[in-house]
């Protein structure tokens, strides 16, 4: 009769129930040290992440069981791919032979023994221990990681753990000549080690090294949660309670509310549970720092640091603010309804505190924290939260601190002044007298609303479209397409103002709101229910933070609508154009990663002809031109500039033009080719396109 | 100590100015905000007040609408506000101006009464400088600089070949010049609390209705166009733009 | 009818063009109504400019007599003030040159002889019959207005900006009685500390007539010699586009722009700046501009009333020369 194969479970150790009274200690640290977490994201404001909970849960599905997301990263990503597999692989295991020792059941034999348990587990096995060594490596090399000790204690463990198992597995299959042994290649390697060796010397080893492999796992078990381990519990439910707004949807702020008593985030306590959670769950992987503009110029930011020095200081600060607010809360039912409302800082303030919580509660969480300079360096591109495998929030953060920065502190760089003063008093970042709005459009022909009330589409050329003499000739080149297409549309004239976006990225939220009322009130009493836009950032106030404030409106990207028009072939000369060269395309953060909108530019530059070209970061991981989140009216003193960068990457493919879908990034890379020395010609994709019509 | 400051409401220096029919300046859909150098003043009154202690009295000849200007001054940190409010206050002169104002400041006992030198709009330049001779108070000219000294003040002043270093037994009337302060950015918080002061507003007593000045006409100054290019070689280009920065634009 | 005054600050060696300016708005007015002109004459006991001012038009020169170098212009005023009221007839005008010493001198004589003021007058016409007319520029000179004195009114004191009105033509024949008044001897409220005469460094950016601009067409700090020489004959402050300053050729405190400074000039020169709307929006505001570029396309011809298409260091200079030969 031929023998099933399997192998003696837990061979040569005696007493192993030992592990379980030990795995419940283990499960129990785990456990302690989960809830001192969990108190920390606790003490943040209040935020519904459990909508939509089957999307959640695909994308939880995706992107952190299955690592699709981390997986985009090649080398890293692949690499955790394989030890996560293989670390599943190796808990089945256990689990089944625990199954079988402890419950009886007959797991461990068959094929599934041959084919899972021991060649795969083998497999596994090997693969975990050499990404481990990778990863050590890797380490090792890379300064940039900004490793701790931490980070070696970990995967040194883990190494351990697994070469322990396979030098145990050896021994076994040396003490019990196994004649499976060729199924676990691996421990069959190990095994040879101990030819000639005693049974009782074999023994005396297996049993020794057994426990001192149970005794390291179980160690990391219970400082699972208390190390970077954690992320294993933390990551996929970051995952799941990510922001399913439209991307770059910042927190509604009721300015109209009489009781409104504070704005934006001055603690950390201010900020959002999920904010929080973020600064716990982030591993340090390293991406988003690697993604940063502003990094990468040698700004004072990283993404990175940002998360961890926000999760070191919630560390010391959540813990008295976790009894704090308890203590409140207690004395609020005891006091009953009516208790007048406080801030965060107010409670802080009014606490009774030994001296070293006082200091560690009047840390300022910009200044002490976060340093101002990297709070303003940050161009809120996005770059980093669409690297994040976590998937984890870095820029609302940012313009949550600066909202309280600028409406509370009135702590900005000084240059802003003079932008704020402008929107306000003219409604345009340059302060230019708001009744020359409409200057432009001397010589052009465009019907004002008020000429044509029924035009299907309101034209918003933005302030830059407006004011700016460069861009204005984008705005012509827009008006003679159109017209050209057969549009109907028209604009508001002068009674059009700044839409707000910089001022609300840049943390003033009193003057979007100004701005952005105005506007909706126009736009309504105008009855406007489609909008042509030329600049990404004016999409991004119109479309999605107007909502907010009750205005609706279907707003188009001209990219677009340039797109679809050609399509339609309602630009037929452009059609017959014959090739414009070789044209470089730069994606607009705002157009591009917050609007998805990357084939519509792309699609026009090929209809005027054009030979599409791609510079090394483009599409979703485009690098920002340097003029987003407001850093357009701010100076760039520190480190390289970030304009210049870019330009730079671009000039790299050798390009006959550059072209741009929005009016800061037509400056930036102007500004950027003059300072690389460089006459390559950069237009608007609406210029580029018109030029068909020029010939 | 305690400041008291004069405070106007502007048309913003950058409004294209319309006039209407009858050569008044037209402010229907103007930006109307406070003075720059009211602002100047206001600013370094309340840096004094931080640094010294005492209050900053905000005195305003205007309509209603002009407690927008002064809620703006008390965002600035003014602890209060007064409105001397005239519905025909535009139509006054600076003679009159000067009279209700000194009139409402008097009784106040300030110690240091602040103000810009002019205005950004009709830049009659003398309120401050008739407010010194009605209440007979030693006046610092375009001021640059006010620090308090020795229990009285001492300011730099704007002369006609550069700076003087002054000092002033108090009360004194300053006239701020640009470079006093540099105002800063109220916060929505100070914003929100500015909004909580209320402002007294007292009807404004002309001593004399009729007016010292007779505008005869208002006409809209051609704004700069742009865009000339002076042809020519060089040397004959600049020689022409020089001939016409002197006989054109009479700049030099 | 009442003469015509007109206040001389007598101090530099040379008087100064202004004053030849108020002279000849003074006799325009003199002859229109038949009047004389007097020149009060101060920080001059000498009275070394008496001759020049008859030739320039005045019938009679008042020597102010002073122990003080300068008059402080509180002492200008109310010397003024007393000369008013002992006048046997008031004067029908009293002008002074615009300027910081009028600012707080005319004000406080306005006030002294309850007169009307017209502060930074740039025309002054002869209305037939009537008061004088003052021309003003209000509103950032956006705005041209006529005023002039209700009726009735005696005395009107007017400050006059340089350079605004035509000045009297010299006539060396013309002579001029000289009398002498003493300056008002009532001590000063205030104690003045020190003068720091400005004439070395140069004039604040933000507050100066004429600025002098230079941008990436410089081409290096170096670039920055032209624009210094040429501000430096013109007494203009010197200011800066953000690539000049980016590339570390002059400190951030000249910049102008919308992230640097603000600037209002009378005259703004504009050398090798492209004129984006960042540079636009801190020069936007001057009243009259010049450009030097040598390309033609550059966007700062769009904002410039005048225009040189040519290389900076080849115009700039001969702009210096040519200003020199013109002064």
């Amino acid at each position: 009769m031929e023998e099933v194969p399997t192998r003696e479970v837990l061979w040569n150790v005696s007493v192993h129930w030992v592990i379980y009274p030990l795995f419940v200690l283990a499960l129990g640290c785990a456990v302690y040290f989960f809830v001192r977490r969990w108190r920390l994201w606790k003490i943040g404001l209040p935020e519904d992440r459990s909508d939509h909970p089957k999307e959640r849960l695909f994308g939880m599905f995706r992107d952190a069981l299955l690592q699709v997301k981390v997986a985009e990263r090649r080398g890293p990503g692949f690499v955790h791919v394989a030890m996560y597999t293989a670390m599943i692989i190796l808990l089945i295991a256990t689990v089944t032979v625990a199954a079988q020792a402890d419950l009886g059941l007959p797991l461990v034999q068959g094929d599934f023994y041959l084919y899972f348990l021991s060649l795969a587990v083998d497999i596994a096995g090997a693969a975990f221990c050499v990404a481990m060594v990778a990863c050590i490596v890797r380490r090792l090399v890379n300064k940039s990681l900004e490793s701790k000790p931490e980070d070696f204690i970990v995967l040194g463990a883990l190494l351990t753990i697994g070469v322990t198992g396979f030098v145990l597995e050896g021994l076994r299959i040396a003490g019990t000549d196994d004649p499976w042994s060729a199924w676990s290649p691996v421990g069959d390697l190990f095994a040879g080690l101990f030819a000639g060796w005693s049974a009782e010397q074999i023994s005396a080893l297996h049993l020794g090294l057994w426990y001192f492999h149970m005794a390291l796992a179980f160690g990391l078990i219970a400082w699972w949660t208390y190390c970077k381990l954690v992320h294993v519990l933390l990551v996929p439910r970051a995952v799941y309670s990510r922001s399913l707004a439209p991307k770059g949807e910042l927190p509604f702020i009721d300015m109209e509310d009489e009781g409104l008593l504070t704005m934006g985030a001055g603690t950390l306590e201010e900020l959002t549970w999920k904010d929080l959670f973020d600064t716990q769950a982030c591993i340090r992987c390293n991406r988003c720092q690697e993604a940063c503009p502003a990094f990468a110029c040698g700004k004072p930011l990283s993404p990175k640091a940002l998360m961890q020095d926000l999760g070191a200081e919630l560390e010391q600060r959540g813990p008295i603010v976790y009894r704090l607010q308890h203590e409140a809360a207690r004395n609020g039912e005891d006091a009953g309804e009516g208790a007048e409302p406080v801030t965060a800082a107010d409670l802080v303030a009014a606490a009774d505190l030994s001296e070293a919580e006082r200091a560690v509660v009047d840390r300022t969480l910009v200044g002490d924290v976060i340093s101002p300079d990297a709070l303003w360096s940050c161009t809120t591109c996005g770059a980093c939260m669409e690297v994040c495998p976590a998937m984890l929030e870095h820029v609302p953060k940012i313009v949550k601190m600066r909202t309280y920065q600028v409406s509370m502190e009135s702590a900005f760089p000084p240059e802003a002044q003079a932008t704020f003063r402008n929107m306000e008093n003219n409604g345009n970042p340059w302060g230019l007298g708001w009744q020359t709005r409409s200057k432009w459009t001397e010589g052009l022909d465009v019907p004002t609303l008020a000429d044509n009330p029924d035009a299907e589409y309101l034209y918003w050329p933005g302030c830059s479209g407006a004011f700016d003499t460069r861009n204005r000739k984008v705005s012509a080149a827009l008006v003679r397409l159109l017209k050209e297409a057969g549009v109907s549309f028209a604009i508001l004239g002068n009674d059009e103002k700044c839409c707000g976006d910089s001022a609300r990225r840049m943390g003033n939220e009193f003057v979007y709101f100004m701005l952005a009322s105005e506007n909706i009130a126009t736009l309504d009493a105008c009855g406007v229910k489609k909008i042509i836009v030329q600049c990404p950032h004016c999409y991004q106030a119109l479309a999605r933070d107007y909502p907010q404030l009750g205005g609706h409106y279907e707003v188009v990207h001209h990219s677009v609508l340039l797109a679809q028009l050609l399509a339609e072939g309602r630009l037929p000369k452009a059609a017959e154009r014959a090739a414009a060269g070789r044209i470089c395309v730069h994606d607009s953060c705002y157009l591009g990663r917050y609007q998805d909108v990357y084939d519509e530019p792309r699609a026009v530059v090929r209809g005027a002809g054009g030979n599409v070209v791609e510079m090394e970061r483009c599409g979703s991981h485009s690098f920002c031109c340097g003029a987003g989140g407001g850093r357009m009216w701010l100076e760039e003193d520190a480190g390289e500039r970030v304009n210049v960068a870019r330009a730079a990457q671009a000039l790299a493919t050798s390009p006959d033009a550059v072209a741009t879908s929005c009016p800061f990034c037509l400056t930036m890379f102007s500004d950027g080719m003059v300072s690389e020395d460089a006459d390559v010609p950069v237009r608007d994709i609406a210029e580029i396109l018109a030029g068909a019509y020029d010939d | 100590m305690n400041i008291v400051v004069c405070v106007k409401q502007v048309i913003d220096t950058e409004a294209v100015i319309e006039l209407d029919g009858e050569g008044a300046v037209n402010l229907e859909g103007q930006t109307l905000v406070i003075d720059p150098y009211s602002e100047f003043a206001v600013e370094r009154a309340v840096q004094l007040t931080e640094e010294h202690g005492g209050t900053v009295t905000l005195v305003c000849l205007g309509d209603a609408g002009c407690a927008a200007a002064l809620r703006h001054g008390l965002a600035m940190g003014a602890s209060e506000a007064v409105l001397l409010e005239d519905d025909r206050w535009r139509e006054r002169d600076a003679v009159g101006a000067a009279a209700v104002l000194a009139d409402a400041i008097r009784p106040m006992g300030a110690d240091l009464v602040m103000g810009g030198w002019k205005s950004g709009d009709t830049a009659a330049a003398q309120v401050m400088g008739r407010v010194a001779a009605l209440l007979d108070l030693p006046l610092a000219s375009m001021a640059t600089s006010c620090e308090v000294a020795d229990g009285g003040i001492r300011v730099l002043c704007e002369v006609d070949d550069g700076v003087e270093a002054s000092d002033l037994p108090l009360p004194a009337v300053v006239a701020a010049q640009q470079g006093l302060a540099e105002p800063r950015y109220p916060s929505v918080r100070d914003v929100m609390g500015a909004r909580r002061k209320k402002i007294d507003t007292r009807p404004a007593v002309p001593a004399d209705d009729a007016s010292a000045v007779v505008v005869l006409s208002r006409e809209l100054k051609p704004a700069r166009t742009g865009g000339r290019i002076v042809e020519g070689a060089p040397a004959e280009a600049v020689a022409e733009t020089v001939r016409l920065l002197a006989e054109e634009a009479k700049v030099l | 009818m009442a003469d015509m005054w007109v206040g001389v600050n007598g101090a530099e060696e040379a008087l100064r063009q202004v004053n030849a300016e108020m002279m000849g708005a003074a006799r325009l007015l003199a002859d229109a109504a038949g009047a004389k002109v007097t020149a009060v004459l101060y920080n001059d006991a000498s009275a070394r400019h008496a001759e020049a001012l008859a030739a320039l038009g005045a019938d009679r020169v008042a020597v102010v007599e002073s122990s003080q170098d300068a008059l402080p212009p509180e002492t200008l005023g109310r010397t003024l003030a007393r000369m008013v009221a002992d006048a046997a007839e008031a004067p029908a005008v009293v002008l002074l040159a615009d300027g910081a010493e009028a600012r707080a001198a005319a004000p406080a004589l306005a006030q002294a002889i309850g007169a009307p003021l017209f502060s930074d007058v740039v025309g002054i016409e002869a209305a037939s019959g009537g008061a004088p007319v003052f021309v003003r520029e209000p509103y950032t000179a956006k705005v041209v207005e006529r005023v002039q004195a209700a009726p009735g009114t005696a005395t009107v004191v007017a400050t006059v900006r340089r350079s605004a009105l035509a000045p009297a033509e010299a006539d060396g024949s013309r002579t001029a009685e000289v009398v002498r008044v003493p300056a008002d001897a009532t001590a000063l409220a205030r104690s003045i500390a020190e003068v720091v005469r400005a004439a070395s460094d140069r004039v604040d950016l933000t507050e100066a007539d004429v600025v002098v601009s230079g941008g990436r067409g410089l081409g290096g700090p170096e670039g920055f010699a032209v624009i210094e020489a040429l501000a430096d004959a013109l007494g203009a402050a010197i200011g800066a586009s953000r690539p000049a300053v980016d590339n570390g050729w002059i400190d951030i405190q000249y910049q102008v722009g919308q992230t640097g400074k603000t600037v209002a000039p009378a005259l703004y020169i504009a050398c090798g700046i492209s004129g984006s709307i960042q540079h636009a929006a801190g020069m936007a505001a001057s009243k009259c501009v010049v450009a030097i570029n040598k390309d033609p396309e550059a966007e700062i011809f769009a904002l410039a009333d005048y225009g040189i298409v040519a290389d900076l260091f080849e115009a700039v200079p001969l702009l210096q020369a040519e200003l020199a030969r013109r002064a």
